[in-house]
């Protein structure tokens, strides 16, 4: 290809022919330019560069003065391309001769048709203007020029030829990579060689030709020797693990890791690995098993293992669960339906299940919430966040007081119902969950919590501040009045009375607490 | 972005389709003989075609358009699969994309991974186009790797010094310098649009109906789990129309960088003059004038009252969800952990606490996070707890995703430190720099409306550090040697094409562009802060 592009019509280089064709146009006066320019041209053909450009395949071939229109399709660019190989395939004297012979033919095709195009301008150009070299020049001329273009390809060819069987430097090589270049890489075969290029890949911080080379050394080195050179650099193992990651080779992904030493995580991968499972707890539980005895095994993975453990204990407590509900059509699954299974969710849904579903089944059940706890060691306060929010769901109220309540005392059935009336002053609220945090989670759990539970909830709070706060964060009118009263604050009070809704009992408590003589306000 | 539609029709394009990985290749038409892709580089997208080419017969070529390059992963799912000769593939290289008059951005995909390399190629291009950059700053590892490539990417074509650099000076900083901006929440009116909204691309969905968002959260503590997918395809729904967030509009280009507060005063005032303007035309009599105001002014108007009733709706429905969530608090416990005086057990208690809260995930995660900045690693009992909180919450796969924040040395324990002294580095950097900066600020009041610096993005408590360090440099030139000191001399990364000395302080009167590029992201809060 190489050797036809130096035919181009187009080209600058070879902008002589082009020259005289263009004096057709028959602009007398400027042929002495014109003259002058080709010559300039052929000068600057011959005297120019002689050191050979480098090889590029042109995408766009040359098209013949026979004109078929220019390709731009790829695949015929590729199989000119081919042709090209195949040339100096062979030996590379014979190749030589090949390559001389088909030069000629190259010649002897392109260089006719050029005459022809040129056939009727001369006729025009001569007849008219001595000036114009005679017949023999212009052929003296023509050949010299042929003759020149002739060593100059075969020099260029020589150096290509030469270049074939010279591998590149490594350097040069992740250069061209870096650029996007295809480069040959069967030229490294030492180790040395394969250690350089991983070196020089890592060196440009790119990711996709230390990938190039990564997969190079994977398809080339045995296992331990490429464990053995990746070891050396890190950037080269994330961008390995990180390909492993994406294809999803856990099993190849947990060798490498142990084979450059990195255990943990090793250990974690091979967890994940088994997440495919999550649902299926038949597969994937001895998996665990295994694990805890061979990777969670060392002791930096303790903490892990222990985790491990508790999933599988959580896997057992679910199982039996399904298989308690299976059959289950009470009313409080018709009332609160389960959508989905529970197989494979985290241990405090787990949890929040038992306190929705079993709330009331005896402690030896093994779905009662007593036993889920004693198999799996939850925060204390994150448990009861999580009754808390299943309860009230379900509105059960005075559960909630009795779980709140601190637990130490022992409370009789009498002194639940006080507490639940509100008469009596629950100071001991919330011990482990602040009370902001407690009405968030009701609220959220719930669409319209009844107000006087709220309104005891409130009274609890020790810090008067805060009372008001959250009273007015969470619309309970009866504790921000009774707050206001309290603190004097009559101007707050006759405002807050305003954006109550007229006529309803807030905004009537909120008058008489305005009227009422006896308030000593500020 | 980059074509509109009518673009690609003129040029011969008959059907633009939505590439889904979840569906299977269409059918192709009859009058469709050639297929084009445009796609971001990664495996999946690869297979994806490959199933493609598979399902298309001989005589339809495909196409596909890598969007920033050609990468090998690709071509090994082609060459695999034996369809590499069937498929024509080009890369476009990817530039600046304009967010904002001042704000660009390569949106690149976010992975574990750094593109430095597309990175690379946009400054070469930049170069190539404003001509040498003559001064250029780095802190960290990565400029200094990402500026010695695009040495190599250059070192083929010499770039040319032009006297009319429009940019003077560039400074390249590493996101890992300074994580705190990320993990604290500011208060800059166009942050929190993000923060609860999420601006994607410069455009911004509110939902419909505002008042609505705040009773219905998530339910918390419900034990079926939810797939975010649905989550999403929720808030979908619950979009309305999208709004352009830019310049172009008055009300938001002047409030986008107040402080909440000072933008919801503006806001009111602007109503209130709009409602005045309203009014002023009911009192015009004359028929003439009238015409007049609804040709010209009404339209206007009434726009101007729409965008700020928008607005005023965000604001206090932003109010009023960091006064559900309890933000108050957390602000005032962050702040103290970055000063050094909260106890530690108040602030994990307050962590824990949230825990099991579905809605409190990110904040919990951030907050044990800039913990672990801190205090340099959170304490063994604490992480084992948190952890263990966690995993019974979230499910015990989120173990791969704790243990790649701990490989990323964003959360990690103190134990962790003693297996691998490197993992410390970070936090001892970001302190001293911190200090050296003063960047934390006591409980100094300030004035919101009129900031009189820039940690009011934060209500001054703190200051977006890698914006200090720019107005430092702005107001006293580079400190080479202190910068040095501090993080090791690999890391600092100076280069002059001028004869200007580096360390000089940038001439304000010449007033070029400066060019801020954070590798791994910039945080709303620090545009506003450079702003």
């Amino acid at each position: 290809m190489a050797l036809r592009r130096k035919f181009t019509f187009e080209l600058p280089e070879d902008s002589y022919w082009n020259e005289s064709d263009s004096n057709s146009s028959g602009l007398f006066d400027d042929l002495q330019s014109k003259q002058l320019q080709a010559r300039a041209a052929v000068d600057n053909l011959f005297g120019g560069d002689e050191t050979p450009k480098p090889y590029v395949p042109s995408q766009n071939p040359t098209p013949t003065p026979g004109n078929n229109p220019p390709h731009i399709d790829v695949r015929a660019a590729a199989a000119s391309d081919k042709a090209n190989i195949r040339l100096t395939d062979t030996s590379p004297r014979a190749s030589g001769k090949i390559v001389d012979d088909f030069l000629n033919m190259k010649f002897s095709e392109s260089v006719k048709p050029a005459p022809i195009l040129q056939s009727a301008p001369s006729v025009v150009s001569e007849a008219s203007a001595s000036s114009l070299p005679s017949e023999a020049q212009r052929l003296d001329l023509d050949y010299n020029r042929l003759r020149q273009e002739h060593r100059k390809l075969k020099d260029q060819h020589e150096v290509l030829r030469h270049e074939r069987f010279q591998p590149l430097t490594i350097e040069a090589s992740v250069k061209r990579m870096l650029q996007g270049h295809t480069v040959s890489l069967d030229y490294y075969r030492s180790l040395r060689d394969k250690t350089m290029l991983l070196k020089q890949a890592v060196a440009t911080h790119d990711n996709n030709t230390i990938f190039k080379i990564v997969i190079f050394l994977e398809r080339t080195l045995k296992e331990n020797i490429f464990f053995k050179v990746m070891d050396d650099q890190k950037s080269a193992c994330r961008v390995y693990t990180r390909h492993l990651q994406i294809t999803g080779n856990w099993e190849k992904m947990n060798k490498f890791l142990r084979g450059v030493g990195q255990y943990q995580h090793a250990s974690v991968i091979e967890f994940e690995s088994t997440r495919k499972y999550k649902k299926n707890p038949d597969k994937r539980v001895p998996l665990l098993r295994t694990m805890l005895h061979g990777s969670f095994s060392i002791p930096e993975m303790k903490f892990e293992a222990k985790q491990v453990e508790t999933l599988m204990r959580n896997y057992e407590i679910q199982l039996q669960m399904e298989k308690m509900d299976a059959g289950g059509k009470s009313d409080h699954f018709r009332k609160f339906p389960k959508t989905s299974t529970l197989i494979g969710l985290p241990a405090l849904s787990t949890l929040y299940y038992s306190a929705m579903y079993h709330f009331d089944d005896s402690t030896t059940s093994s779905g009662s919430l007593s036993s889920v706890q004693t198999l799996i060691r939850f925060n204390d306060r994150l448990a009861t966040q999580t009754i808390v929010s299943a309860l009230t769901r379900q509105s059960r109220w005075p559960d909630i007081d009795k779980l709140l309540q601190p637990k130490t005392i022992t409370m009789t059935f009498s002194a639940a119902k006080n507490v639940f009336k509100g008469k009596k002053s629950t100071s001991k609220w919330g011990v482990s969950i602040n009370n902001h945090n407690l009405l968030t989670i009701i609220r959220r759990s719930h669409p319209s919590p009844p107000t006087d539970f709220i309104y005891r909830i409130l009274k609890g709070e020790n810090d008067a501040q805060e009372r008001l706060r959250l009273a007015l964060l969470f619309d309970a009118p009866e504790m921000v009045i009774e707050c206001m009263t309290q603190k004097g604050d009559r101007i707050s009070l006759a405002s807050y009375a305003k954006s109550l809704k007229t006529n309803s009992v807030e905004s009537f408590k909120a008058v008489a607490a305005l009227n009422n003589p006896s308030i000593k306000w500020k | 972005m980059i074509a509109t539609s009518s673009d690609m029709k003129r040029h011969g394009v008959k059907r633009i389709m939505h590439f889904d990985l979840q569906k299977s290749p269409q059918v192709w038409s009859i009058e469709i003989d050639q297929r084009v892709f445009f796609l971001r580089p990664n495996s999946e997208n690869a297979r994806k075609i490959v199933e493609y080419v598979e399902d298309s017969n001989d005589n339809r070529s495909i196409c596909v358009i890598w969007c920033n390059r050609q990468l090998e992963e690709c071509d090994l799912v082609f060459e695999e699969s034996g369809v590499i000769g069937n498929i024509t593939q080009l890369s476009l290289n990817m530039c600046l994309l304009p967010l904002e008059s001042d704000l660009f951005s390569l949106q690149h995909v976010e992975s574990s991974e750094p593109d430095l390399f597309s990175v690379a190629n946009m400054f070469v291009a930049l170069q190539n186009l404003y001509g040498v950059i003559p001064t250029v700053y780095g802190l960290g590892t990565e400029p200094k790797n990402l500026w010695n490539l695009v040495h190599t990417l250059c070192s083929s074509n010499e770039l040319r010094a032009r006297p009319d650099q429009p940019i003077s000076h560039l400074f390249l900083f590493d996101r890992q310098l300074d994580p705190v901006p990320v993990l604290l929440t500011g208060a800059s009116y166009e942050g929190l649009l993000h923060e609860f909204f999420t601006i994607d691309c410069g455009k911004l969905a509110f939902p419909v109906d505002m008042r609505q968002q705040v009773s219905v959260g998530p339910l918390d503590f419900d034990w079926i789990e939810i797939n975010p997918e649905d989550d999403k395809e929720a808030q979908q729904q619950n979009r309305g129309d999208t709004v352009k967030l830019d310049n172009c509009e008055d009300i938001f280009a002047s409030i986008r960088n107040k402080h909440v507060t000072a933008a919801l005063e503006f806001l009111h005032a602007k109503a209130k003059s709009i409602q005045k303007s309203i009014e002023k035309s009911a009192m015009i009599d004359d028929v003439a004038d009238y015409r007049n105001f609804v040709e010209k002014d009404l339209r206007a108007l009434k726009k101007d009252h729409k965008h700020c009733e928008l607005h005023i709706n965000a604001c206090e429905m932003m109010m009023n969800k960091v006064k559900m969530e309890d933000y108050r608090t957390m602000f005032k416990l962050e702040h103290e952990m970055l000063l050094g005086t909260a106890t530690q057990d108040d602030y994990f208690d307050f962590v824990f606490e949230r825990v099991p809260m579905r809605s409190c995930r990110d904040i919990v995660l951030s907050m044990m996070s800039l913990a672990s900045l801190k205090l340099d690693g959170v304490p063994d009992d604490t992480y084992n707890e948190f952890v263990e909180m966690y995993l019974q919450k979230y499910g015990y796969e989120q173990m791969f995703e704790l243990q790649n924040l701990r490989n990323s040395r964003v959360l990690y324990a103190r134990r962790h430190i003693c297996q691998d002294k490197t993992i410390s580095e970070r936090a001892r950097i970001w302190d001293t720099l911190a200090r050296k900066f003063k960047i934390v600020k006591g409980n100094e009041p300030m004035d919101m409306s009129n900031p009189s610096d820039m940690s009011y993005v934060f209500g001054a408590r703190t200051s977006p550090l890698l914006c200090k360090i720019v107005e430092d440099t702005i107001d006293h030139g580079w400190n080479q040697s202190e910068y040095e000191r501090i993080m090791g001399k690999d890391k600092v990364l100076v280069e002059e094409n001028t004869y200007i000395a580096a360390d000089r302080r940038p001439d304000n009167r010449t007033r070029k562009a400066i060019m801020v590029f954070i590798n791994g992201g910039i945080t709303y809060w620090e545009v506003a802060a450079l702003r």
